[in-house]
Order: C-alpha cells, then structure tokens, then sequence
C-alpha cells in the first residue's frame, strides 16, 4: 500500500458570470494520485478537466472541498506558503507556443525555479540546466538559443525539463501532447514513462486521445459536466467499461483493427451547457439507458471492484464506494 | 526586414542630431542668444543676423539653436516621466487586479476628466510657474492613457501559460511583473510615447500661447512663437522659423516613432500589396470623390446659409463697432467691469464727466454748492432730462441709483454685486428735492473731490424702475439687445439730452484676439476698433492712409517699484540704474508703441504740471557707469557684476504677464546687465507677483496703475508715503510725508496742484521708483466710413456723439 | 450592458465628480492669489489690505476652506453652483448659455475631421509605402506639428481677409461662424486620426480573414468597405469619445482668435481671474461630459462589436 500523495475530495469550483448566472466547473470531484502511477483524465470539452487541474496546481482555490497533499491540507495556503508549496506539483502545458516567454533564453527559462528556491553561484546553475537539458534528451547548446526557435515536440521536452527542475512529487499535463505530431508524441510519452519509471513520479495525463490514455495510465478516470463517472484500470479499459457514456467514448474510437460490420452508434443530442446541469444524473438527456430514477438523482460512485468505480444507477445492487478507502 | 532596420536606424540617426544641435549649441550658435540690442530689434535676416533679430534685439538663429535644448529636454523629459507613471499604474492596476485595478482605474478616470488648463494655472501659481509646472500639469492628466495601454496590455498576457508557469515554478510577483510584464508593455508603450513628442511639444506651446507655460526668461520655442505672433505681418521671419523647428522635430519623432513600430512588427509590410492596380485606381477615384463631396457639400450649405444671414442688413446709418469685451452685463452693481462696459458704449452717463484733462467737468449735474467742511454738496440736476426711455431724470431717480448702488453691492443687505463704491465714497446720505431739482450728498468726512469721485462709471444714472428688465441710462446710445459673448445692438436714445446722435443703429462686436480686431477691421467687417496691441498691426495701420489712429497717452503709469529695504537704498545706485535705462527705445520699439516715454509717475497728458518737471537722471549710459564707479560700486572679481557692501549685487526682479510690463522688465534686466547690475527676473501672473509684492520680497516690481481713477492722484500718490509704503518698497522721505498729510486736508485746487507738482519733483530727485510709461490707448477707424474717432485720455468713453459717418 | 451595471457606472460617475470637484477646489485654494485682488487689476486701483479683507469677508472666502467646500456642495445638491465673481451671474446660467455652441462646434469639427481622415487614412494605407502613402503621411505631419493657433491665424488671414470668403467677425452664431473655427480643429485632429485609421487598416488586411475572403472571390471594394472598414473603425470610436469630451471642455485657443464664445474662452478668463464658483463649475462639467460621453461610447460599443453581444457558451 502506498501512501496517497495528492487527494481531493468533494473538489467544486463555480464561476459568476456577469449575468449573474453560475457555471459550475467542477462538481464534488474526488481523486487521488500515487507515486509512481499515472492517472489518466478522460472526457469531452467543456467537461471541467482543465479546471481540475487548475485546483489541483493551487493556481485557483476550490470553492467547496479539501485538497491534501501528503496528508497535509493546503486548501488554503496563500502568499509564501503557497509559493514554497510549488516545488512539489508541477505542471506542463497544452502549447508549447505559449509555455515560453518569448524574450527569455532557454537557459534562463530552466533556471527560474532553481533560482526561485536555491541560491546556487551562476556556473552551478549552469550546470543544472545542462543536467535537465540531457534528461529530456536536448544537446546543451539549446541553452543559449530561444525556445520559439525550437520545434513543437523539442519545446514540449523543455517544458518537461523546467517542470523537472524542482524535483516534483506530482505532474500535471494538460493535453501536453495535444499539439505534438504522432512521433514527437511518442517520444515525449517515453520519456514520462521512463521518468517515472526513474523517479517514482505521479502523473496526472489529461488528454482526448482515448488510445494514448489507455496505454499511458494506470487509472483512467471519465469526467462529463464535471462530474466524475467513472474510474477504471487503464489497461482493458475497452473490455471493462461499465458507463454508458465511456462505452460511447470507446466507440468513437475507430482504429484500422476495429470490427467494421458493426454500425457507428454516435451519442445523441449536446452537450448541456455547464451554466445549467440537468438534475439528477448529468448523463440522463443523453443516455440510451436512461430511467426515471436518473433524472432524480444523482448516482454515487459505486464500487464494482476494488479498482473500478463507476457513477450510475444501473449498478443498483452494487456497494457504494464507501468514504475511507482500504487498498 | 532589413529595410525597416535601415528606416529606423535613419529616423533615429535624425533624432540625434537634433539633440547633438541642443548639446553643442554654444558651438553652432553665432551670438549670445541673451544678448539684447534694443536698436537692432526685428531686422530681416541678413549675413549678420541669419534668422534675423527679435523684437529685443537679439539673434533668432542662436536664440532657434539654444531653444533646442529647453525644448527637447522639456518635451522628452515631459514624455519619459508619462510613459514611467503611465506605465507602471497601468501594468500594477493590469496584474494585481481587484481594488487596486480599481483604484487606478478610478484614478485615471478622474485625471483625465480633469481640465488640463486648470491644473497647469493652480499648479504655476503654487509652484511659481513656468516649464516644471507645465509639465507637472500635462503629466497629470496624459499618465492615464498610458496607464490604459499597459493594463490592456498586461490583461492580455496574464492569463497566458507562461505566466502560469512562472508562478508555477515559484517565483514572486515582483520578479513577474519586472521580468515578464514590463518587456512585455514596453515596446508598445516607447513606440507610443516616440510618436507622441510631437503632440507633447505642441502642447507646451500652446500652453505658452495662453500665458502658462515658459517664463520670458527661457529660451524655448512654443514660447518664440508666442510672440511672434504679434509680429505676423510685420517680422514674419519670428514665427517662421521656430515654427519650422518645432515642425521638423515633431516630423522626425513621429517617422522614428514609425519606423520603431515596423520594426517590432515586421508583418505589416506585406499587407497592402496584393490587389490588382486597376480595381485600386477605381476605388481611389471613388473615395477621393466621396470625400469632396462631402467637403463640398458643407462648405456650399454654410456660405448658402451664411448669405441668407448676412442680407440682414439694418436700415438707416449703421456702425460696427469692434471691441473687446470685458463683461456679460452693464449693470453697475455687478463688477468694476460692467460699470465701465456700459458706460463705454454710450449707453450711461454720470452726473460729471472728465474732460481730456481728467478733470471733473459739469455733466447731468449742471450746477453744485459745497459747503465750508466740504461735506455737504448740493448737484442741481440739469432740467429737461430724460432716461432713454422717456422717464424723467429727477433727483430722486438718481438718488435710487445711488442707494441702489449701494445695497447691491453689500452683502449684508443681500446684495450680490461685486462692485466696490465703498472705497472711493464711503456711503453718504442722500436726500433729493424734486421741486428745486437738487440733490443733497452728505459725506461721511470731508471730501473734496466728489466731482470727480460721481464721475466714475459706479455712480452712472440709471432707470431704477426698469432695471430689472434692462439698463436705461442717459447715453448717446440705447441697449436694444445684448448676446453675452457675441455683441451688443444699440440704437439712437432719441432723448438724448446733449446733442445730435450720429448713428441710427450700433453693433458693438466683441473680438477677444487684437490680430482679429486689426483684421476684421482691414475686412471692412467692422469699422471702428479700439485697442490693438499686436505690433505689426498697430504698425501697418499706423501707417498706412486709410486708417486713422487716434493715440492718447492715457491715465496709466507703469512703473517698477523700488524696494528701499535692500540694495536699491544706496542713492548712486538707484541713480545709475535710471540713467542706465533707454526709455524711447523700449516705448517705441520693444513694446512697439504701446507706452508714451515719461520721467514723472503721473502721465504727462495730466494737467498736473508735467512740463514743469526736470528729470536730473536722463538716460546715459556712460554717466551711469560714471556713477557707480565714483560711488565705489565696482566689480572686484571680474565676473561682470558689480558689488556693494562686498556682496555682487543681484537684484530680484517681479513682473506680471499684462500691458507689456514683463517686456520692460526684460529689457531693463539686459540693460541693467550691461553695466554690471545683476538682476534675477521671475515673470509670474498678477496674483502671485502682488503677493510676494505685499510680503515685501522684492527689489523691484512692476505695476501698471490708473493713476487718476476718480480725477485724482492722491490714492497713487499715497503709495510712498511711509504710512503706506510697506507694499511700495518702504520709501520714506519727510519732506514728501509732509507734502501728503497736507494734501490730505487740502482742498484748494491750486494748493493741491502745487503740492502734487512739489511731489512729484520730489520723487523724480529721489529716483524713488523707474517710470516705464505712460499707458497709450487708441482708436482705430476706417477712413472711409468714420471720422471724429478720437479716443480719450481716460479710458470710461469709446462711443461718443464724436464719432460720426464719414461723409 | 445589464441594469446592475448601469447603476454601478452610474455610481461611478458621481463618485469621480465628487473626487474632481473637491480636488479643483484643493488646487485652487491652494494656489496663491486672491480673486478679490483679481478684480481689481484690471482698473487698476490698488485698494488697501482692510478693504479687501472686508470684501474677503463678504464674499465668504474667509471660512476654512473645508466649510467653504461643503457650502458649495451644499448650493450644488440645491441646484445653486454659485455666482461668477467676474460675471456676477450665477454659474449655471453662464455655462449653460455657452452650451450649445460649443456642442455646435465640437460636432462640427468632428464631422469635418472624420471627412478628411479616413479618406486619407484609407488611401495611404492602400498605398503603404508608395508615393502616395508619404505625400498623405507629409500632410498628416503638417496637420500635427503645427500649433492650432498658427493655423487659426493663418486662415483667417488668408479666408477671412485676403480672399474674402467668409467674414472676420460676425454677430450671429451661424454656421459661417463655426466654419474656419472648426475646421482649424478639424485639421489637427484629422492627422492624428488618420495615421490611426491607416494604422488599423493596415491591422485588418493581414488578418486571415482578409486572405480567406479573397480566396473566396470577393473584390477588392467589397472586401475593403463590407469587412475591413467597420472592423478597423470600431476601435477609433473609443478614440473619437475622447475628443468629443476634450472638444466638449472647449478649446481656448481656437475661441479666442475667432471671437466664438464657447465654453473655452470662459474658463480661460474664469482661471485667470480666479472666479472660484464659476472655475468650479466648469470643471464638474467637463468632468460630466467626459464620464457621460465614455459611457456612451461604451453602450455603443457593446452594441456595434458582435464579439461582446454573444453568449458565453460552455
């Protein structure tokens, strides 16, 4: 068993728009992250992923639930507590366009959280940026050059390397591969595999390629309206999704291998917008399965097994997902 | 790219040498630009002088080159300091968001709501005016749009990823907003300010053009041009090439401010460059032709509509009379300047009148008896009279004006006039008898000049019973309509008690500009026209057949006083420095005009015996070194200056910006300097100067004083008398004091006229105070159109039954 | 733009106008000089210290200087802005009579401007680079490197006097009168205005937009008046809300040399002889016109840009 390192629970954050009315980002979301797993976030846009992560990086505060870190809460850490908490979770971004300051050199990008928490003299520095440089496989001559010089796969790499720098316990990718070609893809997910391989690190993959998520992760976790639906192993996860909304995010998936005689079913209906979530089950207006009691209330999580729970009345009969987990 | 890279480098090549010309002026300039000669004033550029000479003389081509210096410095120093503010509220309100966002916000709001003009007068009066203060004024109200710029920018980039990132990796606020935020707003707002020199440049000449910005004593070009305004027609070259200076400089910052922005922003050279010639010629043609309609169109409809207007003409013989207008109304009651207004324009008359003398001639009072105290007077009123609306003029009529007078102007009795007739005529008391067609005036003391005292514009005669509906006076002319700010329509009193009134119908046209006033009247727009001031008008009309101008050296005296309580005690001094003074040249020439040269504090077209005077300190300038050197008043230590007591002297000098006071202080101060006086001169506005004048900080002060307001010198004259002289310069002399209290109690003609001329002999010995002059005033009318248009020597009377059609 | 928000701007405003009216007031009081010496200066008399104190004392200006702020809030709150020293009539009646004007005049100017400044903008920008664009450009520098009263000046001289086209002086407000005054603004403002609409054609034309509409066919002219156009001059009307306040404070300048009695040439003299009331109630007004005019330009801007009419949608 290993130790929790991040936790949420009952994680909610809302947004006042200037009308008045309230979009509801995320809604009593509970995760937990271990070292050395990845976890996977699977969903639609506008499904509160980004947000998620946001909390989770401390760069908002939920308005409802707790957010633990090692045990430790830091639901509300402001000013320098909050800046010291930063060296633990750190985060990589969806464009490498826009992850660099156009008028800093590479060096300097990759020396700013060492210079934010060491004090070390300008050759040790140095040396430190060489050392992340050769981690994510980038010549040391990059270092004088600027990242928009660089191509998109290499400026993911950087990315990777400025978030390394510190030695985190946690990292966020928000659809960091979302803007690679398939081979620089390939080689930045080898190289988390092996950092984290390396380093015992807990990644949080958010991504809308539902195969790179299944090969990625060891937990995939299916959010919709920003709710979470379901949490599942990532390996099988075709053969063992239990949701009808992740049966019907594996069928969208097409792949030359699938089986073609069978017809595409595609989701019926939008999307609700997030400034007015249906009652009860999030998922009824669009559920081929849906019952009266769906459009009532909302299903809990639901335990199917030690290491699958999913959201949804149609596992009645099934042990609800109780409060304090025993793995 | 590179061709942007080339333009920039260009611009700002160009940039530099401007600013190379400021820094090596000493170098590139061919005279002292504060060398005056007052002889060679406004020449035409020669091989000697290659821009020409200024109205004191002094080289415009040195003065052009120095001004570089006060001009750029002020203006780039005016543009960083906006840019620094500007910028950093802008990207502190744009990153921290909430209550201070707000705050700033509302900051900005409120400053650039606020009017710049007024900022830059409170500030020039607390801070003692000129440049600084100008530009603390500009800076206060143009910081917001900068402001404005930067949070924009900053809001665009603070939700952008590697801000989150560099929060993310932990690094503080303060390193954010220095390292990410500022280079990020910078380019734009630099870019910004390199195009806005020009306009800031432009604004600190203007606020020159309004009197508040340099000060005389700066070299500045908003400021050259100022005045050579006055010279337009007469020494253009005065405007021409500060004009061009400024113009070229604004050109080169706005290309550099271009070309700067290209650079940063290299795509926008491929944007235009694609559609087809032939379509493009189609729309050119197109626009070109939309807009002149458009121009068209305008111009045709106001000079369609405006010939329609114009056909209005008025029946019968018409004047118009152009002037400059110093009040919205002609009630007496209201301020000192509605009472003189009304009885400017011959709508109201007094019950005397003064004479080209200034002396108090019978008017509506025909006869008067005064009693032994001189307290007591009875003024017949003249029989037959009648108000311009048929109402009889009785005592008791002019005793309600004058007890209306009163009332109105004392706020304890609810009155809300500003007038003041306390100060020349404490409240008498007044009691009429109709039948004997008197009225009594019981003063509060003796008073000896009620004649003249009744003849000031306060106590003009009006219909009381009417006065709420309009001003009914006894004047030569009658109000048929007044629009506040426009003019006044007047037409015949048919009542009109002395005399034929030459006109049918006058409109009085207010004009607030004297190059305006000299042009409507060349336009043939109006025909009669007092008081031009700029020089090259005065000039060309002065000149030229078809005008006559009609000069009285008036009842003003414009003079500096001397503050005894310094340097200027020592005699030789004092001496020398009026010797030292070449006042025809600076009447005629440096004020062009404007002054009638004189030696006695009272003006000479006076009856106070002027021609009786000697003046023991005419001007010499060798005699005035003369002076001092036998005095003992030499300069030691060879820096030019001359000492006293062991100290160089620098004499502090005050003057205000009005009827060209601050032009003989200048002048005065380079003479002074010739031979070897120091003199510090401060040009400020009236109130701050008559402060430091009552606080006694001073060695010489300008004043320009109506010597003779109600007939009589004795107020001005109180003005050394050592009771009085501690706002004065703290002149004492016995002999003068005793010559005052005397004339106190007099009440002799002939023994005052005797004591005034002992007085004014006195001080003229003394050398007690400069005389610049005597203050001219005139009247300029079309030969063609208008004869008898004299003007008179105290300035209560311009539209007098003198002033007649010509024939 | 929702009621809460109008109520809030609203709000706003008064909160500003308060804030500028109590720092005019500061300023004024602070600065030294004295109205009631003011009035004398120009006759010319020199009355005694007591006298003036007296009159000092009449008038009020005696009282600390906070009582005499909130007396004439209080006058404000009753409509009562207090009497011009200089004029003797009350504020408002003076302002009010200069009103229109001076509204006349800025609107004027500002067609006039607008006439000139986006053919010209629009032409150079076609043209970027080309004779054309630095022979209009040259224009615009004239237009913004010479003081207005250099220009003023000139045309009257040459309109008014040489050529006879239009009087110098008149005694009705007519829209001859506000001809050459107008246009002396309108030529300044014009050069400045048209380096923006060159500057923000420039912008539109390397949108993508612009390639995709030419790809698709359309012309030259419709692309430029039915795409280019209204989206490079929604951004100037925030510019023109700007000038129109300033305009709308009147411009002292231009007022003195064509004799035309707007609001600018009232403040001038109302500064210089330091007539407190009606220096006051100049500034609230042309605070109010600027915060009103903003708003204005804001509501239509709300209206005109599609961008912020939408819905946010999830």
């Amino acid at each position: 068993m290993s130790d929790c390192l991040l936790e949420g629970r009952g994680l909610t954050r809302r947004y006042r728009r200037e009308d008045g009315r309230v979009l509801t980002a995320c809604r009593e979301v509970d995760l937990r992250m271990f070292p050395g797993e990845t976890l996977g976030i699977v969903g639609e846009s506008g499904c509160g992923k980004s947000t998620l992560m946001r909390l989770l990086a401390r760069l908002e505060r939920p308005d409802e639930g707790r957010l633990l870190f090692k045990g430790e809460d830091i639901t509300d850490l402001r000013g320098e507590a909050l800046r010291r908490h930063r060296r633990h979770i750190q985060m990589i971004f969806q464009d490498p366009a826009a992850a660099f300051f156009p008028r800093m050199k590479v060096w300097e990008a990759l020396a700013e959280p060492l210079r934010n928490f060491e004090k070390l003299p300008s050759a040790q520095l140095r040396q430190r940026v060489d050392e992340l440089l050769d981690l994510v496989g980038l010549p040391a001559d990059f270092a004088d050059r600027y990242p928009h010089s660089m191509s998109g796969g290499q400026r993911q790499r950087l990315g990777l390397a400025r978030a390394l720098a510190l030695h985190p316990e946690v990292l966020l990718c928000d659809e960091a591969t979302a803007a690679l070609d398939v081979s620089s893809q390939q080689q930045l997910v080898e190289l988390l595999v092996e950092l984290q391989r390396r380093e015992g690190l807990s990644i949080l993959f958010v991504c809308h390629d539902l195969a790179l998520v299944q090969s990625l992760s060891h937990r995939i976790m299916v959010m919709y309206l920003g709710t979470v639906l379901e949490v599942l192993p990532g390996a099988g996860i075709t053969g063992r999704a239990a949701h009808p909304y992740t049966k019907a995010l594996l069928g969208s998936v097409f792949s030359i291998s699938m089986d073609f005689s069978r017809p595409i079913e595609p989701l019926q209906g939008e999307v609700p917008s997030p400034l007015d979530i249906p009652r009860g089950c999030p998922f009824h207006t669009r559920c081929p399965h849906c019952m009266a009691v769906c459009r009532d209330s909302r299903p809990a999580m639901r335990q199917l097994s030690p290491d699958h729970q999913v959201a949804c009345h149609l596992f009645e009969g099934q042990a609800v997902q109780p409060e304090e987990e025993s793995q | 790219m590179k061709g942007s890279r080339i333009r920039f480098f260009l611009f700002l090549g160009l940039a530099l040498c401007i600013v190379a010309v400021g820094v090596f002026a000493p170098a590139i300039a061919t005279h002292d630009p504060q060398e005056a000669v007052l002889a060679n004033a406004t020449q035409a550029p020669s091989a000697q002088h290659w821009f020409g000479t200024d109205k004191m003389g002094r080289d415009l081509f040195s003065r052009v080159i120095y001004g570089t210096r006060t001009s750029i410095l002020s203006t780039l120093i005016l543009v960083v300091s906006i840019l620094l503010v500007g910028g950093a509220l802008g990207i502190v309100a744009g990153y921290c968001g909430g209550i201070v966002d707000t705050l700033i916000m509302r900051l900005a709001d409120m400053m650039v709501s606020f009017p710049g003009m007024a900022l830059a007068i409170a500030l020039a009066g607390i801070m003692g005016g000129g440049l600084f203060s100008a530009i603390l004024a500009i800076l206060a109200v143009s910081w917001t749009k900068y402001a404005r710029l930067a949070r924009s920018l900053i809001l665009k980039i603070r939700s952008q990823d590697y801000i989150l990132a560099a929060r993310m990796s932990g690094t503080r606020n303060r390193h954010i907003l220095w390292r990410y935020m500022v280079p990020s707003a910078l380019p734009t707002l630099v870019v910004t300010a390199a195009t806005d020199v020009g306009g800031m440049m432009l604004e600190l000449a203007g606020f020159s053009f309004l009197g508040l910005g340099a000060r005389s004593t700066s070299i500045e070009w908003g400021y050259m041009l100022n005045e050579g305004r006055a010279y337009m027609e007469s020494a253009p070259w005065l405007m021409i090439y500060p004009g061009l200076a400024i113009f070229i400089t604004v050109v080169v910052f706005n290309l550099l401010g271009d070309s700067l922005r290209d650079l940063l922003d290299p795509r926008e050279e491929s944007a235009g460059q694609t559609p087809k010639k032939k379509r493009r010629n189609k729309d050119m043609k197109r626009m070109k032709q939309c807009a002149a309609a458009i121009l068209a169109v305008g111009l045709l409809a106001g000079l369609l509509t405006g010939c329609g207007q114009e056909s209005g003409e008025t029946e019968g013989v018409h004047l118009n009379f152009g002037c400059y207008s110093y009040s919205d109304s002609l009630d007496p009651v209201v301020t000192v300047n509605s009472s003189w207004a009304a009885m400017r324009y011959g709508i109201t008359e007094c019950l005397f009148r003064f004479d080209d003398q200034v002396v108090a001639q019978p008017n509506l009072c025909d006869t008067y008896e005064v009693s032994d105290d001189y307290r007591t007077w009875t003024l017949h009123i003249r029989d037959g009279l009648q108000f311009s609306n048929g109402n009889p003029v009785t005592p008791s009529a002019v005793q309600a004006a004058f007890e209306r007078l009163y009332a109105e102007t004392d706020a304890d009795r609810g009155g809300t006039g500003n007038s003041n007739p306390e100060i020349y005529l404490p409240e008498p008391e007044l009691t009429a008898d109709d039948g004997a067609g008197t009225l009594t005036v019981v003063c509060q003391g003796p008073t000896s000049n009620l004649p003249g005292i009744l003849a000031y514009p306060y106590f003009a005669v009006i219909d009381v019973s009417v006065v709420e509906e309009a001003i009914v006076g006894t004047g030569p002319y009658q109000v048929d309509s007044m629009q506040p700010g426009i003019g006044v329509e007047l037409s015949r009193n048919e009542h009109y008690w002395n005399g034929s009134v030459p006109y049918d119908t006058v409109s009085v046209i207010f004009i607030e500009d004297s190059s305006t006033k000299s042009m409507a009247l060349q336009s043939g727009d109006v025909d009669l026209v007092e008081n031009i001031t700029t020089a090259s008008d005065l000039q060309k009309l002065s000149e030229d057949p078809d005008y006559y101008v009609s000069t009285a050296a008036g009842v003003r005296t414009g003079n500096s006083y001397m503050n005894f309580n310094g340097p200027l005690g020592n005699k030789a001094l004092r001496e020398a420095i009026l010797m030292a003074l070449d006042s025809e040249t600076m009447c005629d020439v440096t004020v062009a005009g404007m002054y009638t040269a004189g030696f006695s504090v009272l003006p000479s077209s006076l009856a106070y015996n002027y021609d009786q005077l000697t003046n023991p300190y005419p001007y010499d300038v060798e005699a005035a070194k003369a002076t001092l050197d036998e005095a003992g008043i030499v300069d030691t230590d060879g820096d030019g200056i001359r000492e006293l007591d062991g100290e160089n002297i620098n004499l502090v000098y005050l003057a205000y910006t009005s009827r060209n006071l601050n032009d003989f202080a200048e002048a005065i101060s380079l003479q002074l300097q010739e031979i070897g006086i120091g003199v510090t001169l401060t040009v400020s506005d009236y109130d701050t100067i008559t402060a430091l004048q009552n606080a006694g900080e001073f060695d010489l002060v300008t004043a320009n004083t109506t010597t003779v307001g109600t007939g009589d010198p004795q107020d001005f004259l109180g003005c050394w008398y050592s009771g009085n002289s501690q706002s004065y310069g703290f002149y004492s002399n016995p002999a003068y004091d005793a010559c005052y209290e005397a004339l106190e109690i007099a009440t002799d003609a002939g023994e005052r006229l005797e004591l005034i001329t002992r007085m004014q002999q006195i001080l003229i010995d003394d050398a007690a105070t400069i005389v610049h002059g005597y203050y001219n005033s005139r009247m300029f009318s079309r030969v063609d159109a208008v004869t008898g248009a004299e003007i008179a020597t105290i300035d209560y009377y311009w539209l007098t039954t003198d002033i007649a059609p010509a024939q | 733009m929702t009621r809460q928000k109008l109520v809030r701007r609203l709000l706003h405003i008064l909160v500003v106008l308060l804030g500028i009216s109590f720092l005019s007031f500061l300023l004024i009081h602070l600065a030294p000089g004295d109205p009631v010496r003011s009035m004398f200066a120009v006759s010319g008399s020199i009355p005694s210290e007591e006298v003036l104190y007296e009159i000092r004392e009449e008038m009020g200006l005696n009282r600390p200087f906070l009582v005499q702020y909130f007396s004439w809030l209080g006058g404000c709150l009753r409509g009562d802005f207090g009497t011009s020293y200089s004029e003797g009539a009350p504020v408002a009646q003076l302002l009010a009579s200069r009103v229109l004007p001076t509204i006349q005049l800025a609107l004027l100017a500002l067609v006039m401007m607008l006439a000139m400044a986006v053919p010209i903008g629009v032409l150079s920008a076609l043209h970027q680079n080309r004779p054309l664009d630095y022979l209009l450009r040259g224009g615009t520098f004239l237009g913004i490197s010479m003081p207005n009263f250099w220009v003023g000046l000139l045309l009257l001289y040459l309109v008014a006097m040489k050529w006879k086209l239009l009087p110098v002086v008149s005694t009705q407000i007519n829209f001859q009168k506000m001809l050459l005054p107008a246009f002396t603004l309108a030529f300044a403002m014009a050069g400045k205005y048209a380096r923006q609409v060159r500057a923000a054609i420039l912008e539109e034309l390397r949108q993508d937009y612009v390639a995709g509409a030419r790809a698709r066919g359309l012309s030259e002219r419709c692309i430029l008046w039915r795409h280019v156009m209204p989206n490079a001059l929604l951004p100037l009307i925030t510019m023109l809300g700007l000038s129109l306040g300033s305009l709308l404070g009147g411009t002292a300048v231009v007022e003195v040399i064509f004799s035309y009695p707007a609001l600018g040439s009232l403040a001038l003299s109302a500064i210089t002889s330091m007539d407190y009331p009606l220096i006051q109630g100049y500034v609230l007004w042309i605070a109010l016109i600027y915060m009103v005019v903003n708003l204005v330009v804001d509501l239509s801007y709300n209206r005109l840009d599609p961008r912020l009419r939408r819905e946010v949608r999830a």
